[in-house]
């Protein structure tokens, strides 16, 4: 039958080409299979021999993708790989980090040797739109050790060094963790430095870096250097007693605390005359804001209310002020806070909260700063700050303080807020709130 | 994965990523004229379900054969025989459903590129099962929606004049070239 | 007999079959060569094996080893261009997998002896290179100012961004397609649609189809 035998002779060269094909596939793989992988492997190298063009070879000892196949451990998640490099030169590790300013990779290139010291660094990959010197700012770092002490951040794009200065830090922390590179101590002061944003997040903005108002310079018998903080949330001083080195902190109103380079809080234990001199330094510089803030809290409660300001102990945030307002039988409780917003300008939020925890009015100097404006923003003041009322801390997600088109002042929206739970608790816990 | 996700690939399948108008897979099919608009809707239909259940099959073929022994030098080998198996069942299933046929160049028409296309990306960024399934779908959806977008876009292109030298095959490129432009919009 | 030459004759019809790998590697001159060059060896030794086999296959089987024949050496090309040319093949990317099946339809149409079937296939081969390489020199010379990669400078402050990207490349088709048009108008060419391609497919092998 030509139809049967057709079909039959059909599946068969079907089969027999397939079978042929698969055969021929699986030779010519074992023959440019390894090329394949080689090739894979140059180019994964070729950021390293771009930084370091003197390097002999690159054996690979960590893989992203395969971290199992690894012996080293506690590798951050920002490393990609690690290779030993074949002459000695050291470790040369890639990254890609998405701390920048636009949240997409940023791929990293650096050469630290065993001494722990940076040997070469520069950017593979650059998506930001602003500038941080992709060609100049890698080299600042060659030279450096574990420390990082002597480099800085480049001013206006402080997200996107600041994503690269963590970078650098991670390969340094992954080579000491696995005995590859010597750790550097670092020094009191800078431990003091890096302390500031953590024990006073109020002055530092999204990036963490403590933002110093322009042209502020303090000196005396014990204070090195000061910051002011430029949104008015306080001031920050390095002091050196002797041999010892201390950070202190004062807030808006004037509550201070001291720390010693480990983070322990020695307020207590020093000297009284450093106190003294740090509190003074403080109230001579300090604006006042008072006159605004109780006219607008006021505003936002009913006529003839009477503020009283309360104290912030302990309180190291974007809150300047808290007040319990009482209008006749009613008691609340008014704040002020003053986030970072577009360009590290600050925003300055009031809002009033009943004794619950639960706002209920909302008012401001300016929501929109003046750069941020000409971006596409879509704001209806007055339902925008309706949407806040009765929201607690437990039922404010950061989604109603979106301002459409406007990031990074809604981000500090958002800031002011958690900020104005945080302080009522505290103020709850310690009792200054019944 | 949110089912919201989810169905989000299937509309940026048909509207987004549309891979005949978008990414050029499939787009020969669709281009050329095919039969009228009756038989068009069951057309794309039925190559939209050979895509589905060509990325249903290839995507455990690759993740636990292909995969684990290093064999993806034979994706595309392996990938045809599958797509070929999987167009003839669905021929033959479909003839029985249906009375009348789909044609004798169904196989000619699934066999296209956005098969491939489709089976290739439901593997490659290491997307999960239920995802392939979806994004397939969506793939599929789109190549029945360019179908008919272009069926209706000929109808008009009849009733026009057109220069000797576009008539046939350039001015339906150009057709092609608009609608292109028009889903652009929704990326 | 004549119209067993149709579809070599009617370059439209090839370039309707071949459109997706024209309309996809012609972003770079380079690619697109690399893209042309690869097709015709994918179709001259398909369709030499084609030919070798093709008394044991029936019609459908036919379709079915084309596909395979030119997946089979499209992936064996691919091997070697990852191997060789790493560059080249991340730019052809999904478009030299998926140029095996365009080269498929185009295979399963010849059932006549070797000779014939290798000429038609190394014409076609040539006629796509020719395509691909200008559709691709229009889409990067005035789409990106550079040819084959290499700037044009005095070009670059004029350049059709649109041209890169997918309705671009349907129009400089589009306009390439209608000046092989134009060559070829002395003789009265209308296209084949696909319906009539397969109709045509179907009478070659023996089966009656209606054309709708």
């Amino acid at each position: 039958m030509n139809q049967k035998n057709h079909a039959a002779a059909s599946a068969v060269a079907l089969l027999l080409i397939f079978a042929v094909f698969v055969g021929v596939l699986v030779g010519l793989n074992t023959y440019t299979g390894p090329i394949i992988t080689e090739n894979e492997n140059a180019a994964k190298l070729a950021p390293l021999y771009e930084i370091l063009p003197e390097a002999q070879g690159f054996t690979s000892l960590y893989d992203y993708e395969l971290p199992a196949a690894s012996d080293l451990l506690d590798i951050p998640s920002t490393v990609r790989y690690i290779y030993e490099e074949t002459s000695g030169l050291g470790y040369g590790v890639r990254l890609s980090t998405t701390e920048g300013y636009t949240h997409d990779p940023i791929e990293i290139a650096v050469v630290i040797d065993a001494e722990g010291t940076v040997t070469a660094a520069g950017v593979t990959s650059y998506p930001d739109t602003r500038d941080m010197g992709v060609d100049t700012y890698p080299l600042t770092y060659v030279g450096q050790n574990s420390t990082l002490a002597d480099v800085s951040l480049v001013a206006g794009v402080t997200f996107s060094s600041s994503a690269f200065k963590n970078a650098v830090n991670d390969a340094f922390a992954a080579l000491i963790a696995n005995g590859l590179a010597k750790e550097t101590v670092k020094s009191p002061e800078q431990l003091l430095g890096e302390l500031l944003p953590v024990v006073f997040p109020g002055i530092a903005n999204k990036a963490g870096v403590a933002q110093n108002e322009e042209g502020y310079e303090v000196s005396g018998t014990y204070i090195q250097s000061g910051i002011k903080a430029l949104n008015g949330s306080g001031f920050a001083f390095f002091l050196k007693d002797g041999e010892e080195n201390y950070l202190a902190v004062v807030n808006a109103q004037g509550c201070l605390r001291v720390y010693d380079p480990q983070g322990e809080d020695v307020t207590d234990s020093v000297d009284a005359a450093i106190t003294e001199e740090v509190l003074a330094e403080a109230a001579a510089s300090q604006d006042d804001f008072t006159k605004k803030q109780t006219k607008r809290l006021t505003k936002l409660s009913a006529e003839g209310a009477e503020l009283e300001a309360l104290p912030l102990d302990g309180i190291y945030s974007t809150v300047v002020a808290a007040y319990r307002i009482t209008a006749g039988d009613t008691v609340t409780y008014g704040f002020a806070a003053r986030p970072y917003g577009y360009s590290n300008m600050n925003l300055a939020l009031y809002y009033v909260l009943d004794e619950t925890g639960a706002i209920t009015a909302m008012n401001d100097d300016d929501l929109i700063l003046i750069q941020e404006y000409f971006s596409d923003y879509v704001l209806d003041e007055s339902s925008y700050k309706a949407g806040f009322q009765g929201l607690t801390a437990d039922t404010f997600t950061g989604e109603q303080a979106l301002i459409s088109g406007a990031t990074v002042s809604s981000e500090a929206v958002t800031t002011a807020v958690n900020d104005i739970f945080e302080a009522f608790a505290t103020l709850k816990d310690t009792g200054v709130i019944a | 994965m949110t089912f919201k996700s989810l169905l989000l690939l299937i509309v940026g399948g048909v509207l987004a990523n549309n891979y005949a108008l978008e990414k050029f897979l499939g787009a020969a099919q669709v281009i050329g004229r095919a039969e009228k608009r009756k038989g068009l809707a069951r057309l794309g239909l039925s190559v939209a379900v050979v895509i589905f259940l060509t990325a249903a099959v290839v995507w455990p073929v690759q993740t636990y054969l292909l995969a684990p022994n290093s064999l993806g030098f034979l994706q595309l080998m392996v990938f045809a025989a599958v797509v070929l198996v999987i167009t003839a069942l669905t021929e033959s299933c479909l003839k029985k459903i249906c009375k009348e046929p789909l044609g004798a160049f169904f196989p000619v028409i699934a066999v296209n590129s956005a098969v491939l296309g489709a089976a290739v990306s439901s593997v490659s960024s290491g997307t999960g099962y239920l995802e392939a399934l979806f994004s397939a779908a969506g793939i599929g959806l789109g190549f029945a929606a360019a179908l008919l977008l272009m069926a209706g876009v000929e109808e008009k292109i009849e009733e026009q004049y057109v220069p000797k030298a576009f008539q046939g095959l350039p001015v339906r490129l150009l057709a092609a070239a608009i609608l292109s432009m028009a889903l652009v919009a929704f990326k | 007999m004549n119209e067993k030459n149709a579809l070599l004759k009617d370059p439209m019809l090839l370039l309707l079959l071949c459109a997706c790998p024209i309309l996809g590697a012609t972003t770079n001159v380079l690619a697109a060569l690399a893209m042309g060059g690869a097709l015709l060896l994918v179709l001259v030794l398909s369709s030499v094996i084609l030919s070798a086999l093709q008394n044991m296959l029936s019609r459908q089987a036919k379709l079915a080893a084309a596909l395979l024949l030119a997946a089979g050496f499209t992936s064996v090309l691919q091997q070697l261009m990852h191997a060789f040319q790493p560059d080249v093949s991340s730019k052809l990317g999904i478009y030299l997998a998926v140029a095996a099946v365009d080269v498929m339809v185009f295979l399963s149409t010849d059932s006549r002896p070797l000779g014939d079937n290798l000429k038609n296939s190394v014409i076609a081969g040539l006629f796509l290179i020719v395509v691909l390489a200008a559709v691709a020199a229009v889409r990067e010379v005035f789409g990106n100012a550079s040819f084959a990669g290499m700037e044009i400078s005095f070009l670059s402050g004029y350049k059709v961004p649109i041209l890169m990207q997918a309705s671009g490349g349907f129009a400089a088709f589009a306009v390439i397609a209608a000046v092989i048009n134009a060559i070829r108008a002395k003789k009265d060419i209308c296209l084949l649609s696909y319906a009539d391609a397969a109709g045509f497919l179907a009478s070659e092998n023996g089966t009656k189809e209606e054309k709708s």
